[in-house]
This record gives C-alpha cells, sequence and structure tokens, in this order.
C-alpha cells in the first residue's frame, strides 16, 4: 500500500503500555526455532506476542500466566526480562510519519507492514518497533530512555507539522 | 535612476501586499516577491556593503549565489544573519537590516578602507602586524571589529528545529525543466520520488523564459508534473535546498518551513532531510558568471539573467536605462525582455562581435559605461548593467559524491563526468543547451524512454560563450564580490609564488566566503590559466565541501538543544531521589546522585559524611546502571571462562567472585562480578560505562570465539535494578529486609522482599561488610521504600558516587577509565595473582608478550600526603624532570586527615617509601607525596567478611 502522502502526526494518540510481562526466549545454538516467528517477524500466540528480536532471540509479551504457558525445550531458555522495556502505541494512520523523524527507519516503506517487526535508532534510543496493524504500532525503548523519548514524541506529536507534501504551485 | 515595478506583469500576486521593513524604513511588496524584488521595485540600489572595502553595493543576482546583497533577517533569538535577500521570501511583519556597517548604509565610516586599497590587497596581512605579543592583541581589537559580516544574535533562538529521514527510489534536486522530466518519468514508472527545489516555487529557467512544453504554458506544464508526482505517492519538495552529498547515496535537505525571521510557533523552522536514494538526479543548473572589469561592483550592475527574471517573474524593471553585455544568445533574449517593459536599452555590447566592456562609472549607482564597440570606445549614460560572461554548470553536488569533472569548451567551465555513486547529471547542470534537448536529458535520467519525452517548440537559444579575463590588473576589477578580491590581487598572488589554484584560494581568499564561489571560481581559474599559459583544464579546481548553501546551526542540531542537547537516561528510583535533593552527576547519559547534601553543606562535606556514616553505621547507594548479562546453558560456564581472565567454573552454586575481562591485546577491558545463580545460571555484571563495549565483547566471543558453545546471553542491565547496602550494620538491616540469614562475604541469594523476588549478593565495593540487592525494576520502589525506611531508622544515609569514590580509592578498587586507562594489564594493576593459570581467556596470548612483562611498566601504587593531592597531576622527582607517572583518582581519609591517591607509577610497587612530587602546571600546584600500596583502609580485609 503507498502510505498516504498528506497523514500527519497530529492526527496520533499515544497510549502507554502497563501491565505485560515480558519473557526472552533464546536458542542455545543461537538458530531458528520452529515454531517460533522468522526474522523480522511477530505473531500472536495462545494470548501472548512473539517477536524476533535478532538471530536466535525472541521476546513475548503478555500475561504472566500466559507467558509461563510458554513450553521451551532443551534448546530454548527462558529469561525473565519484564523491566527491560517501556511500551508505548501509536494509534492512527500517521504513525509512520511519526516515526521518520529524528530516525533513520524507512517506516514508509510498503513492505514495513502488520506483523513485521524492526529494531532501529531514534532520537538517540535503541527502539523496537512492532506494527500492530494499518493504525496502530507499539514501541519498545529501555525504561531510563523512556521519559526523554516519549517527551521528544508527544512534542512533534503537539507541533502541528507542516504538510509534507507541499501544495501545488 | 532607480528600479521600479511595473505596471503589470510578473508572478507575484499583487492582491496580497506584504509589509516589512529594511533598516528601520516600512516598505511593501507582493506576495511571492523576494526581499530584493520588493527592495528593487521600490527603489532601493544599494544593499549592503562589501566585506573589506565597505564598497557599496547593490544586488547582483537573483537566486542563492548572490554574494552582495546579505541581510540580516528578523530579530532577536530569531535573527538570521548574511541571508541573501535573493533567497528571502517576504512574510508579513519581516525585519531586515542591512550588515557590515557602521552608522548607516549610506554613510558608511569604514569606507575609508577603500582610500587605502593600494595597501591592503589580498595577502597583506601576511606581510603586516609583526611584533610582540602585546602589539598583536592591540591590532587583534581591531581586526575582529572589522572581520566577519551579519552579527551573530546573543538571544537564545525560540525556533525549533527537525530532523527527518526519508527513502525514495529517485531523488531529484531542482524543479527546472530537466528535474520536472526526470521525476515525471520516474513516477510515471511506479518509482517513490522526491523531487526538491530550493525555490518557493518549481519551474526554475521556465520562472523566467516563457516556453510551451507537451502543449502547455511551461509553468502549467511544471504543475501538472508536480500533480502527477504527488498522485504516484512521491514528495514535491519546496524551499529545500540539497545540502550535500555523502556517501552510499545519503543527502541532506535544508528545508525552510518557514522563512528567515519569520515567527511561526506552530511550525518546525526548518528541518533537515536525511535521504537515502537509489539513484539520484541532479538537475541543479547554471550559474551566471559576471563580467570582470574596473567598476562591475557598483549599484546597478546585475547579471543579464538576474535582470530578465526581475523583469519577467517579479514584474520589476532594474533601472530605466540600460546597457546590455554578454556573449551569448541569452544576453539578446534579456535586451529583448528589458525593451518589452519599456526600459531604454542604450546598447548590447557582444563579446562574439570582439566587444568588451572596459569600465563602469558610479558611485551609489552605475551612471556611464566605458566600451569598445565597432573598434571605438565609447561611452553610454545608464542606470543599470545587464552582463553576463557565460554560465557555470552546478557541479558541487556530483564532485561532493566523488564524481569527476570534464572541461567543457562552450561553457568554459567543468561539467560533470564520471558518476562513482547513484548519480547523474541532467539537463543544463550537464552542459545542454536548448530546452528540447534538457527535457530530453531529464527524461531519460528519471529512466523514461527518450521517444517519450515531453515535447516543447521553444527556439533553441545559444547560452554558450564566455568573455575571457581582463588584460591589465585594476583595483577595482572584482572576481570574488564577497570576499572584495580583484584581479590585481589574483596577478599579485601569481607573481609572488602563487601559482597553484589551491594557494591561489587561499591567498586570495578567492571563493572562501558564504557564496563558496559560485560567481567567481571560474573566473579566477580562466585568469590564472591566461597567467600560467596553460590550459584551464590543467588547472584545476578546489574541493566542494558540503553545505552547498550556507546552513543554520539550529537546523543541524534539530531537536538536540537545551535540556534535550544529549539523550538523558533516568533511573527508575529517581523520584525517591528527589525527595533528598540530591546534586546529579551525568554519567555518560545517565544521571546518578553524585551527593545529598544537608543543610548547606558542600559537596566535599556531604560526600565526607555520607563515606563516614557507611564506614561506621549503614548507607544505601543505587547502582541500578551497573551492566548486567544473564547468561545460561550447559556451556555457560566455559564461556564464561573464555570471557573473563579468572577462575570461573569451579563457582558453585550461590558464590560470586571479582573477576575483570581483558582485550585481545591483553590489555584490561572491564572488571565486575560474575555470580553463580543455578547449575546452568550465571549473572556477570560490568562497569556502568563500559555496558554496551561489554556487550559487544559477549556477542564477538560468543559468534567468532565460541560459535559451538550451547549457552544464551542477554543483557539485563535495565531489567534489574540494584542498590548497594554497605556498612557495619549492613548485614542486620538486610536480614530484618529479606528476613534470611545474610549470605557470606561473595554468596548469593534468592529472595523475597516486599512481596517480590529479588537476588541478594554479598559483595563490597566500599570494603565494609556490604550487600547489593537486585530488584526487578519494574518493581523495584516498594523495595526501595522498604530498605530506605530501615536505613533512616538505623540511622544511616544515602550516599552518592562522591562518597563512593572515597570509599572504593581507600580500599584501592580500581575503575575503568581512570586505573584501568585501556593501555594497562592485570599486572599493571596488581591483580596478576588473580589470573586463571590455564589461560584460555580471551586476552591470554596478548598479555604473554614481552613487552607487557616489563618490571619499568606504569603500575598501580598508592599515594598519601597532609593535603590534598591534585587529580591528574603528574609524578616527577624534583622539579623540572621527566613525568614517570600520573595520578589516576584522589580522595581524602574518611576516618582520618589527610589527601589519598590511587596512581599509575613507572616502577610502580617497587617504589613503595620514595617521595615524589605531584605537580599540575596548568594549575600551578607542586604537591610532595609519598609513595604507598593501594590500600588505605583495612588491609587485612577484616571488615567486609564476617
Amino acid at each position: 500500500m503507498i502510505p498516504k502522502a498528506h497523514a500527519t502526526v497530529t492526527e496520533l494518540a499515544l497510549t502507554p503500555i502497563i501491565g505485560h510481562a515480558m519473557l526472552r526466549l533464546v536458542r542455545l545454538d543461537a538458530a531458528q526455532h520452529p515454531g517460533l516467528p522468522p526474522p523480522g517477524r511477530a505473531v500472536d500466540s495462545a494470548g501472548c506476542r512473539i517477536r524476533w528480536v535478532e538471530p536466535g532471540h525472541w521476546l513475548a509479551t503478555g500475561q504472566p500466566a500466559a507467558l509461563a504457558a510458554i513450553a521451551v525445550d532443551v534448546d530454548l531458555a527462558r529469561f525473565d526480562v519484564s523491566g527491560s522495556l517501556t511500551g508505548m502505541a501509536v494509534i492512527g494512520e500517521g504513525w509512520r510519519e511519526l516515526l521518520m523523524i529524528g530516525g533513520v527507519f524507512d517506516a514508509e516503506a510498503r513492505t514495513f507492514g502488520p506483523g513485521c517487526i524492526a529494531r532501529t535508532i531514534m532520537h538517540h534510543t535503541p527502539l523496537l518497533i512492532d506494527c500492530i496493524g494499518d493504525d496502530r504500532v507499539e514501541a519498545w525503548v529501555p525504561p531510563s530512555h523512556a521519559a526523554e523519548f516519549f517527551d521528544f514524541w508527544h512534542n512533534t506529536v503537539a507541533r502541528r507539522g507542516r504538510r509534507l507534501s507541499a501544495p501545488l504551485p | 535612476m532607480s528600479g521600479y515595478r511595473l505596471a503589470s506583469g510578473g508572478l507575484v500576486d499583487r492582491t496580497r501586499p506584504v509589509a516589512f521593513t529594511f533598516d528601520g524604513v516600512s516598505y511593501s511588496g507582493f506576495a511571492g516577491d523576494t526581499l530584493a524584488s520588493a527592495l528593487l521595485a521600490s527603489g532601493v540600489s544599494i544593499f549592503g556593503r562589501s566585506f573589506k572595502y565597505h564598497r557599496p553595493r547593490g544586488v547582483l543576482s537573483a537566486g542563492v549565489e548572490e554574494p552582495n546583497a546579505l541581510v540580516t533577517a528578523g530579530q532577536g533569538g530569531r535573527a538570521e544573519p548574511n541571508t541573501r535577500a535573493t533567497d528571502l521570501f517576504l512574510t508579513p511583519g519581516l525585519v531586515a537590516t542591512s550588515q557590515n556597517r557602521w552608522p548607516s548604509l549610506g554613510f558608511d565610516l569604514g569606507a575609508v578602507t577603500a582610500l587605502i586599497a593600494p595597501f591592503i590587497p589580498a595577502g597583506f596581512y601576511y606581510k603586516t602586524f609583526f611584533g610582540g605579543p602585546k602589539l598583536w592583541r592591540f591590532f587583534e581589537h581591531f581586526i575582529r571589529r572589522a572581520a566577519g559580516l551579519g552579527p551573530a544574535p546573543r538571544l537564545a533562538d525560540p525556533d525549533s528545529y527537525q530532523h527527518r529521514a526519508a527513502f525514495c527510489d529517485v531523488l531529484v534536486v531542482g524543479a527546472g525543466p530537466a528535474g520536472l522530466a526526470a521525476a515525471d518519468a520516474a513516477a510515471g514508472a511506479g518509482k517513490r520520488v522526491i523531487l526538491c527545489e530550493q525555490d518557493a516555487i518549481v519551474g526554475g529557467a521556465l520562472l523566467r523564459d516563457a516556453a510551451e512544453i507537451a502543449g502547455l504554458p511551461g509553468r502549467d506544464w511544471a504543475a501538472a508534473v508536480c500533480a502527477r508526482v504527488i498522485a504516484a505517492g512521491g514528495r514535491v519538495l519546496l524551499r529545500t535546498t540539497a545540502t550535500g552529498y555523502h556517501d552510499h547515496d545519503l543527502l541532506t535537505l535544508g528545508e525552510k518551513c518557514a522563512e528567515p525571521g519569520e515567527d511561526a510557533p506552530s511550525l518546525s523552522a526548518q528541518r533537515l532531510w536525511r535521504v537515502r536514494a537509489s539513484r539520484v538526479v541532479l538537475a541543479p543548473g547554471l550559474v551566471e558568471r559576471p563580467l570582470v572589469c574596473p567598476g562591475n561592483d557598483v549599484p546597478g550592475v546585475m547579471l543579464s539573467g538576474a535582470v530578465r527574471t526581475y523583469v519577467q517573474r517579479f514584474g520589476v524593471a532594474p533601472g530605466r536605462r540600460a546597457v546590455v553585455a554578454g556573449c551569448s544568445d541569452d544576453a539578446d533574449r534579456t535586451a529583448a525582455a528589458l525593451r518589452a517593459a519599456g526600459v531604454e536599452v542604450v546598447a548590447t555590447i557582444d563579446y562574439r562581435r570582439g566587444e568588451t566592456l572596459d569600465t563602469v562609472k558610479g558611485g551609489n549607482r552605475v551612471s556611464t559605461v566605458i566600451a569598445s564597440v565597432g573598434g571605438m570606445t565609447r561611452s553610454f549614460a545608464c542606470d543599470t548593467v545587464a552582463m553576463s560572461a557565460g554560465f557555470t554548470p552546478s557541479v558541487q553536488l556530483h564532485m561532493q559524491a566523488g564524481g569527476t569533472l570534464a572541461w567543457h569548451d562552450g561553457c568554459a567551465a567543468f561539467v560533470p563526468a564520471t558518476s562513482r555513486q547513484a548519480q547523474v547529471t541532467a539537463g543544463a547542470a550537464a552542459g545542454i543547451e536548448g530546452l528540447a534537448a534538457i527535457l530530453a536529458s531529464g527524461w531519460a535520467a528519471g529512466g523514461g524512454d527518450v521517444a517519450d519525452a515531453p515535447q516543447t517548440r521553444a527556439e533553441r537559444h545559444c547560452c554558450h560563450g564566455f568573455a575571457p579575463p581582463p588584460r591589465g590588473a585594476r583595483t577595482t576589477a572584482f572576481v570574488d564580490f564577497q570576499n572584495d578580491v580583484t584581479s590585481r590581487d589574483l596577478d599579485l598572488a601569481w607573481r609572488e609564488g602563487y601559482r597553484s589554484v589551491e594557494h591561489m584560494k587561499r591567498y586570495t581568499t578567492l571563493g572562501m566566503a558564504t557564496d563558496q564561489g559560485k560567481t567567481s571560481n571560474i573566473a579566477g581559474l580562466l585568469q590564472l590559466s591566461r597567467n600560467e599559459g596553460r590550459p584551464a583544464p590543467d588547472i584545476g579546481l578546489t574541493t566542494f565541501r558540503p553545505p552547498f548553501t550556507p546552513v543554520t546551526l539550529g537546523v543541524l542540531a534539530g531537536e538536540d538543544g537545551g535540556l534535550h542537547m544529549a539523550p538523558r537516561r533516568v533511573l527508575r528510583l529517581k523520584a525517591q531521589h528527589d525527595r533528598h535533593h540530591p546534586l546529579w552527576q551525568p554519567l555518560g547519559y545517565w544521571h546518578r546522585p553524585r551527593a545529598y547534601p544537608r543543610d548547606g553543606e558542600t559537596l566535599h562535606s556531604a560526600a565526607m559524611r555520607e563515606a563516614r556514616t557507611v564506614r561506621s553505621n549503614v548507607g544505601l547507594s543505587d547502582v541500578s546502571t551497573l551492566a548486567k548479562f544473564d547468561v545460561q546453558g550447559p556451556d555457560a560456564g566455559a564461556f564464561l571462562e573464555l570471557v573473563c581472565a579468572t577462575g570461573i567454573a569451579k563457582l558453585a552454586v550461590g558464590r560470586g567472585r571479582y573477576t575483570f575481562m581483558l582485550r585481545e591485546d591483553g590489555m584490561v577491558m572491564d572488571d565486575g562480578t560474575v555470580w553463580r545463580l543455578g547449575d546452568a545460571r550465571y549473572l556477570l555484571t560490568s562497569s556502568t560505562g563500559g555496558a554496551a563495549r561489554m556487550e559487544a565483547h559477549l556477542a564477538y566471543v560468543r559468534g567468532v570465539l565460541a560459535p559451538h558453545m550451547r549457552v544464551a546471553i542477554v543483557e539485563v542491565q535495565e531489567h534489574w535494578a540494584a542498590f548497594a547496602i554497605a556498612g557495619p550494620n549492613a548485614r542486620s538491616l538486610v536480614e530484618t529486609l529479606a528476613c534470611v540469614s545474610a549470605p557470606k562475604h561473595m554468596g548469593c541469594l534468592a529472595v523475597v522482599v516486599a512481596g517480590v523476588e529479588c537476588w541478594l549478593l554479598a559483595a563490597s565495593y566500599s570494603g565494609e561488610r556490604a550487600f547489593e540487592l537486585y530488584v526487578p525494576g519494574d518493581v523495584v520502589v516498594p523495595v526501595w521504600e522498604a530498605a530506605e525506611a530501615l536505613l533512616h531508622a538505623a540511622g544511616g544515609a544515602l550516599y552518592g558516587l562522591e562518597a563512593l569514590e572515597l570509599l572504593r580509592i581507600e580500599k584501592g578498587h580500581i575503575v575503568i577509565g581512570a586505573e584501568a586507562t585501556g593501555r594497562t594489564t592485570p599486572h599493571d594493576l596488581g591483580l596478576g595473582k588473580m589470573l586463571r593459570v590455564s589461560g584460555g581467556y580471551c586476552g591470554a596470548a596478548g598479555l604473554a608478550r614481552p613487552m607487557l612483562q616489563a618490571v619499568d611498566r606504569q603500575a598501580l601504587v598508592g599515594l598519601e600526603a597532609d593535603g590534598e593531592i591534585p587529580e591528574g597531576a603528574m609524578l616527577v622527582r624534583a622539579a623540572g624532570e621527566a613525568p614517570m607517572g600520573h595520578v589516576t583518582s584522589v580522595g581524602s581519609r574518611v576516618l582520618g586527615q589527610g589527601g589519598v591517591a590511587l596512581a599509575l607509577l613507572a616502577g610502580g610497587p617497587a617504589r613503595t617509601g620514595e617521595q615524589w612530587l605531584a605537580t599540575s602546571p596548568t594549575r600551578g600546584i607542586t604537591v610532595p607525596v609519598r609513595v604507598t600500596a593501594p590500600l588505605f583502609h583495612d588491609p587485612e580485609g577484616t571488615r567486609y567478611r564476617d
């Protein structure tokens, strides 16, 4: 889908994600694990959302009971990382525009859509982007960066940005 | 005689007047006017004063190449100096001020320098101002006042700026005919297109010269192309200049969302685009060259194309009696446009017929032109001169991209030759003449079939040509208008031996002003070529570097200003710390409490109180920022034995130890602790500042040195918040807090505190009995508050980084960066006995090098003195001798008197007992010190064990 050229960041809502536990699942041999999403992808499974984050590493979020039910085997190690990331849901069609400001990732690419994962740097902050739907994306950052980073986003959304497609001459 | 607004014509909106001021005088223009066009229409002739001679200067051009008409746009913190009046569109209430004059533009005392011009040619300062430093400081006062053009604003900038990324298949730079055709072709082929144009409207030369393209008037065709690009999902960015072409086809574009000086609080004033393109079409067009002759800078002398632009686009006649002098058909078009506008063209001087413009006369305005016409010297009374010495293709971006150039005889200039990146140059900038050919080249550059290129029936006007440099040097024949470099200066430089183009540039400052020689580089090259008797291509050009036009520091900074100048990493427990009003210390991006002063305490007195409380009672400190790694798997122990240089494998479950890690070259990279939490699970901690480095190192060891191991490593720095509880009463506090028997020193235990599952680690950095409690960061607050309540009940104290420093220095505990400098081995730091005898750790081979075993290497020692020891001081035997070491960390005896320090000293421990001097020449301090063992407290180590 060609991104709408006229969607602006002022049409966005930013909502903190709270109440989720978080697990890191890691293959002991750094290989792809059957049943877990391939590179760059995320899946919903039994009350959890499981995201590929790097070769042999997946991040699962959800209610503690659902995470506890995730089966592991001799090849997979579980790490409780609930305190490692803080999440923010970005709701609205202008999320692609927001992700282009202060960043280096092509959030406007037609191929980056629902179910896609990206890890990038934005405004000096390491960021995990999870595209949930056409009008929703979740952003996860280390808690120490969260105040500064989400303040940057709130300011960007609050300031009435200029339409990025200039009016015709 | 001066300029005036034509009764009709132009592209300005005459239904929307815009009021502005220039030097405090109110004027009015129209929407679509630049400051230059509006002032010309108002009869203003003088726009500024030249840099060195303070000569009155009018506007020379109509674009970003303008060297003369530099103004300060806006006021207060929003003022933007050195703004080209030709690149500043009117906004309501614009306040513009002329520069480089005192007391006024009309009467400038600086003009006295023109009287001594023969004595201050280019490079005169290399031959004057000799004498001692005091005499130079006298000269410097006047030179600094004379230097520069516009004043920098002194107030804070109220505007905001933004950085934005963008990606595309085709980036087109320039929205003239070639660029528009390229964008049209690319968009039609389904490519992601970004078209950028530094002007406020698209069209380029079509805004000056009417033409029919694809059956439409040129401007209508341009609008239709933009509509097609946008409909296809592309972007058209106006007021956006491509400022730099960097590696891997990354270009920076500077967008003016608001005009300089405009108060537009709801917008980001400027935006920096970082565009990564698969293909770049450069269609930046041409820059016209001025003729070099005496008086070519008198107000009223303008570039021929600029005159036509003011007439056709802005509906402004620059004067009433004009002389047109040029070397191609383009000058003829200017003469025709002037006549059509009712301006009398008193003469046309055509260099193709051997005619020359010899001298321009006038003070504040052109009055007469002396020319060689028809074999005779003739004089023409006029108020305007439209001159052209040819056109120079804009090759700056092509060169920035690493491209090469080739000489084009027709242009008498360089044109792009080979490309090193994915750029292609189209249109006039590639040396192509005629609108049809320009359209075809743009269309092809955009990936289209030339057969499908937009068609035009416009006449083919030849714009190629050049006027040779003048014979005979003159002091008022300007080559570089902005830096006041004359033809005489170039000849002088050549006679004095500066005969390479690089030397000519730097000796004369030709091309070194804010216009970067856009109108002067080729003229200088041609004159040097004539003096050298070598072809111009053999002379070459200097290097073009970004930015193409000046950019503000604000847009380069983007959002990173004020409190956001650097990222701030905030502790989970910040609110809890803030209750005690700590002094916050930046530590990289982290901010940590340095001390918690009470009742007017100084930093030192607060730190000493906190440290003494730890030594005598109990203290609580937030150490959450430590790097932490959770290591699991059947090979976890073996993996850590690769990473750490101490023994690991024999650690029992529930035990830990101090460890350190080496680089491959054997130098100490980091230190920390390792804890065995389970059969196949370890927790590794290391320094805060080295967290990213350690994470990368672990990934390297895992992926390169140990790909065969079955091990998983996860960085958990922020998952675990941590705080230290230290002091003689730490054990009782911990046992009350966790309701357990405290583990022995270097033991670890899973505990529950305030309903939260935590890890209790018995480790000491302070030298007292101490524990670290690791709590999941998202639930740390109740645990901390429980610990803090017990702390205060016990009469203990929070302690910060300053107290921590005092405590660890007394114990001789090293810090990465201070003692572990990256050039110190474990042996240098007294850690040699801890090395794993069996080896096999990363860095073992490097450590075995003979040079690292030398006995005279700098090694860790302690220093003591009666008073303070200056930090960073050099260690010398006697005054004047070469230093043989330096002080790495300084402190005070916590429970005693006097200063203590750690240091690195050649020969190290063998010098125990010797007297040295710690000297700091920059601070003028020298203190006698005595070399000791690096341990000043509890040498037996009894205080941190049960």
